[in-house]
């Protein structure tokens, strides 16, 4: 499957799994309205609009013939994936220690995926703007 | 790793974005190349040696930094 044809199938996924996540809390839940909910609220329409700009973007990309997806940004995926795993496990263990500081493990969990996701975001940025490094260098 | 790329573009009034489409590539990794900032593969050594006619180690330069 082509990167658009997947970028195509993921944001409607992404988009109903985010739509349907606050029907089903506004339909359930919706007194407990609170700054931490808005909160999510936000961080989920950011984490949305991120694979939409990306798709735009893509779409235009396709019409000038210019190639998705190239060696370079596989590499980039791949360097910034291995980093991100090795520092995520860093975050989980830290997150660990200080489980008694979260009010429940629901809460504790949701910390952590979001961590994981804002550090390989983080990592891809890092290689983006410094370069990959280079494996032959002793 | 350092490499010829900009100076050979200039010598045959190619821009980055032109190059970039004659190997199939972003422009993004042929600015990464020219800042020495990226290592490509041999395949796209070779590609890119093709496209200025010339070796692969006249525009990838080994151990010149």
């Amino acid at each position: 499957m082509s990167y658009l044809n997947r970028s195509i199938l993921i944001v409607p996924i992404l988009a109903a799994c985010v739509i349907g996540g606050f029907a089903f809390y506004f339909l359930n839940y919706e007194p407990m309205m609170s700054w931490k909910m808005i909160t999510i609220i936000i961080l989920s329409l950011v984490m949305l609009a991120i694979p939409v700009y990306r798709s735009i973007q893509n779409a235009k990309d396709k019409k000038k013939n210019i190639p998705l997806e190239d060696e370079m940004s596989r590499v980039l995926e791949i360097y910034a994936g291995a980093y991100a795993f090795r520092y995520s496990m860093m975050s989980w263990f830290l997150i660990f220690i200080f489980r008694g500081k979260f009010p429940d493990s629901e809460e504790m969990l949701g910390i952590g995926i979001m961590a994981s996701a804002a550090i390989f975001g983080l990592t891809w940025v890092y290689f983006r703007l410094n370069g990959i490094p280079d494996a032959n260098q002793d | 790793m350092q490499t010829r790329i900009k100076e050979l573009r200039a010598r045959d009034g190619l821009t980055q974005q032109q190059l970039a489409n004659l190997v199939k590539v972003r422009r993004e990794t042929i600015v990464f190349l020219e800042k020495g900032k990226y290592n490509p593969s041999l395949k796209l050594a070779y590609e890119i040696a093709q496209v200025f006619s010339l070796p692969v180690e006249e525009v990838f330069l080994m151990g010149a930094d």
